[in-house]
C-alpha cells in the first residue's frame, strides 16, 4: 500500500487546520491542507481526494458553492463536506436542497472534530477498495443535473451576511 | 531525484535496442535505463507498465515490421525485466485500487479543458508516479518517450511539484 492522504481540508484558519491534522495524525490518518481555494483546487487536481472538507467562507480567497461545483465536475465521486462558522439554519437548509454537498457541519459544534475524524477514516478505508462503478455512474448523472443558477442564488443570498 | 518510474515506452525502447542495427534513440534509451538499473537509486514501475510492455512485446513478435523481434527476443527481454524484479533492482509499486477511476477523470478533464491527447493508461502512469512521489515526499522522474506526458504537465503544473518527465531516448 502506498500511504498518501485521501482527504483534503480547505480552510484559512491555521489553528483549526493544525488541530484537526494533529487529531488525525494521532490516529494514523494523514490529511492534506490548503488555505485558499486555488491551492485546494491545485492539490485536488493531483490527488482527486476521496473526501473534501471545505470552509464556506475564505475571506482572502474565492469561495462559495460554485467552487464546490468545480470539485464535483472534476471528480463526482468525491464526498464533499461544507463547514462554516457563519452560516445560519436557513442557509444550511438552502444548501441541503442542492445535490452538491454530502454533509454540512457547523464549525462551532462540539462534536465536529470527532465527526470529521470518522469521515477521514471512512475515506481512507474507501480508497483501499476498488471503485464502486455503480455509484460513480450515479454520481455522473447527478453532476449534470446540478442547476448552477440555484447555486448562484444561494451564494448571492449568503454573501450578504459573510464577514470580509 | 533518487527515484524513477518507468512507463512502457521506456522499457520498449530498451528492448528494441537488443536487436541488430538498433535505432540510435533506442540505444540511448537502453543506456539510460541500464545506468538506472545498475545504480543505487530506486527504480519502479506499475502493473500497468508490465501489462503494456508484455502487450507491445507480443505485438512486435507478430508484426512483420519488427522482423528481428522474434519469440527468442521476446523471451530474452521479458526474462531480463522479470529478473530485475526478482532481484529487487526494479520495484513493482503496490496496486492502487481506484487508479483506473482516477485516470478516467484525468483523461476526461484534459480533453475537455485543453484538448490534450492522453490515453487512460498514460494517465495511470502519471497517477502512479505522482502517488509514489507524494508518499516519498520527493520528486520522481517519470521515464517515457511519449510527448503527451510533457504536454499534460505543461497544462497542469500542479503535477510538476511531484514528477518530472524525462525522455531517456534523447
Amino acid at each position: 500500500m502506498i500511504d498518501v492522504p485521501h482527504s483534503l481540508l480547505i480552510d484559512d484558519e491555521p489553528a483549526f487546520a493544525q488541530s484537526l491534522k494533529s487529531l488525525l495524525a494521532g490516529r494514523g490518518l494523514p490529511l492534506d491542507v490548503a488555505n485558499s481555494w486555488d491551492d485546494g483546487l491545485n492539490q485536488f487536481r493531483v490527488s482527486l481526494h476521496e473526501l473534501v472538507i471545505a470552509d464556506y467562507n475564505l475571506p482572502n480567497s474565492r469561495n462559495g458553492l460554485k467552487l464546490l461545483l468545480e470539485i464535483k465536475r472534476l471528480h463526482p465521486a468525491s464526498r464533499l463536506i461544507l463547514i462554516s462558522g457563519v452560516l445560519d439554519a436557513a442557509a444550511e437548509a438552502a444548501i441541503a436542497r442542492t445535490p452538491l454537498v454530502n454533509r454540512y457541519l457547523t464549525k462551532t459544534g462540539a462534536s465536529m472534530s470527532g465527526v470529521l475524524a470518522q469521515e477521514v477514516a471512512d475515506a481512507a478505508q474507501r480508497a483501499q477498495i476498488g471503485t464502486d462503478w455503480l455509484a460513480l455512474g450515479q454520481n455522473h448523472i447527478e453532476r449534470v443535473q446540478i442547476d448552477e443558477r440555484v447555486l448562484d442564488e444561494i451564494d448571492a443570498a449568503l454573501s450578504v451576511n459573510l464577514p470580509r | 531525484v533518487t527515484a524513477s518510474y518507468l512507463d512502457a515506452s521506456a522499457l520498449l525502447r530498451w528492448s528494441e535496442a537488443k536487436i541488430p542495427n538498433a535505432e540510435s534513440r533506442n540505444t540511448r534509451a537502453a543506456a539510460h535505463l541500464t545506468r538506472l538499473i545498475d545504480g543505487a537509486d530506486r527504480v519502479a514501475l506499475s502493473e500497468i507498465t508490465l501489462a503494456e510492455f508484455q502487450s507491445n512485446v507480443a505485438t512486435h513478435v507478430r508484426s512483420p515490421v519488427f522482423a528481428d523481434c522474434d519469440q527468442t527476443w521476446a523471451t530474452t527481454v521479458v526474462t531480463e525485466v522479470m529478473g530485475w524484479i526478482a532481484t529487487g533492482r526494479l520495484e513493482v509499486l503496490p496496486s492502487i485500487p481506484r487508479m483506473i477511476a482516477w485516470a478516467f477523470t484525468q483523461v476526461e478533464v484534459a480533453t475537455r479543458e485543453n484538448g490534450i491527447a492522453l490515453a487512460v493508461w498514460d494517465a495511470a502512469h502519471i497517477g502512479y508516479a505522482t502517488t509514489w512521489a507524494r508518499s516519498l515526499n520527493e520528486v520522481v522522474e517519470l521515464l517515457t518517450t511519449d510527448s503527451n506526458f510533457t504536454t499534460f504537465l505543461g497544462a497542469y503544473p500542479a503535477f510538476a511539484v511531484h514528477i518530472r518527465v524525462v525522455d531517456p531516448s534523447t
